[in-house]
């Protein structure tokens, strides 16, 4: 490698690099003081962008759209899944305890994009529930141990879904299988809310379509060996939980 | 559901604000050209939220606005920019003197997919294959059109490109 881009240096401040790509990209910063200093460039350019105040046109076009949370309130009526005692990700409860923070570990900094999904666009997503409201994530998206996810799916052509998890440790936990469209609704809300655990590192998160039932063994193991279940359609979310 | 622009503002305006004034080099229309990138992000969401990487498409899109409005200037020779910015851009792979030049050169291309890859390339530093990722093309396309340019340039080297030493 000669240098890194200007955009892969800006990747990498977003936390949109997967861990091979970070690797690679902090090795050659650590050997290389001109990419090194364009790092710091962007940075800096960051803290003085801070410091100004947001446009209004900008926050114009902010308000027009104030009513897209109204989703929200259908977490009153969530589903209980059976759950594993030893789960690396707990299934909370709506109106659970409550982890007393935001998760994130700098809420201004969190996009309001929809998540991209392998392969396919639009088809599911995660938010971080916040004492603000729900928040979208982003792939890749840095959340703190603690953090309240709820995720959401674009209601699909299959009888099916089953919900899955991985992290850093390889580990692959099925969370279970239920009926794909349990209302009319475009976007149906996964019937459970998730609690980060205090592992850090990648936290993955599975949506697999299917038309018949899979068995809990077939989808961990596919999961676990290919990331993605063959003969279904697999929807992943990264997030990385940081402190 | 419609993006929340502020939220992406906050979280990449940083970039698209240094891009535009990499580019443009006034202050005044990098902050014009920012704003209108998030506009045309509110008009155009749907395209975006397919994207896998938010701050490529961004990049792109920042970059096609930039080029609209050299365009613009080039028909408009009164209202021609040449200022530095007051907070310098250091993170491209040319100077800023050297950004200029190349761009007064890519200006005179008629191809706009041929200017994009040739900006990305020398000011960005990106690969023949980056180039092609966020143009939509293919590695060997952006090759082909870089080595066109060059070729043009070999019996009178500008000065920008001895500061090509990667």
């Amino acid at each position: 490698m000669s240098h890194l881009s200007t955009l892969m240096l800006h990747r990498y401040r977003y936390g949109e690099l997967d861990e091979g790509e970070t690797a690679t990209l902090r090795t050659h910063l650590g050997e290389c003081e001109r990419c090194q200093a364009r790092l710091q460039a962007q940075e800096n350019q960051r803290a003085a962008f801070e410091l100004t105040p947001v446009p209004e046109a900008i926050r114009a076009i902010s308000k027009q759209a104030e009513n897209r949370t109204a989703w929200w309130a259908r977490w009153q009526v969530w589903l209980v899944p059976a759950l594993g005692a030893a789960a690396v990700v707990m299934l909370a409860l709506p109106g659970g305890p409550s982890t007393g923070t935001d998760g994130l570990k700098d809420p201004e900094r969190v996009p309001h994009e929809r998540v991209q999904t392998k392969g396919a666009k639009d088809l599911f997503e995660a938010w971080l529930e916040t004492e603000r409201g729900p928040r979208p994530l982003a792939n890749g998206a840095e959340v703190e141990p603690g953090a309240r996810i709820q995720l959401r799916y674009r209601k699909p052509p299959h009888s099916w879904v089953t919900f899955a998890g991985s992290d850093n440790s390889g580990k692959v936990e099925v969370y279970g299988t239920f009926p794909a469209a349990e209302s009319e609704q475009d976007w149906q809300t996964v019937p459970f809310a998730l609690t980060l655990d205090d592992v850090l590192g990648v936290q993955n998160f599975y949506a697999v379509f299917t038309h018949d039932p899979p068995t809990p063994e077939s989808v961990h193991n596919s999961l676990k060996k290919e990331g993605q279940v063959p003969g279904a359609e697999t929807e992943t979310i990264r997030l990385h939980k940081v402190r | 559901m419609s993006l929340d622009v502020e939220q992406l503002y906050r979280r990449y305006g940083d970039m698209v604000l240094g891009r535009c004034r990499s580019l443009l080099r006034n202050d005044a229309e990098a902050q014009e050209a920012m704003q209108e990138v998030f506009l045309r992000l509110h008009r155009y969401q749907d395209s975006f939220r397919g994207e896998a990487s938010p701050t490529t498409y961004l990049y792109k899109i920042t970059t096609t606005t930039c080029l609209n409005r050299m365009r613009t200037r080039r028909r408009k020779p009164e209202e021609l920019y040449d200022e530095p910015p007051s907070i310098p851009c250091e993170d491209t792979m040319l100077t800023s003197t050297g950004t200029r030049e190349l761009l007064q050169q890519v200006m005179g291309l008629a191809d706009e997919g041929t200017q994009q890859a040739l900006i990305h390339h020398y000011v960005d530093g990106m690969t023949h294959r980056e180039v092609g990722e966020v143009l939509g093309i293919s590695a060997a396309a952006v090759r082909k059109r870089i080595s066109t340019f060059r070729n043009r340039l070999k019996n009178n080297p500008p000065t920008w490109l001895q500061e090509v030493d990667w």
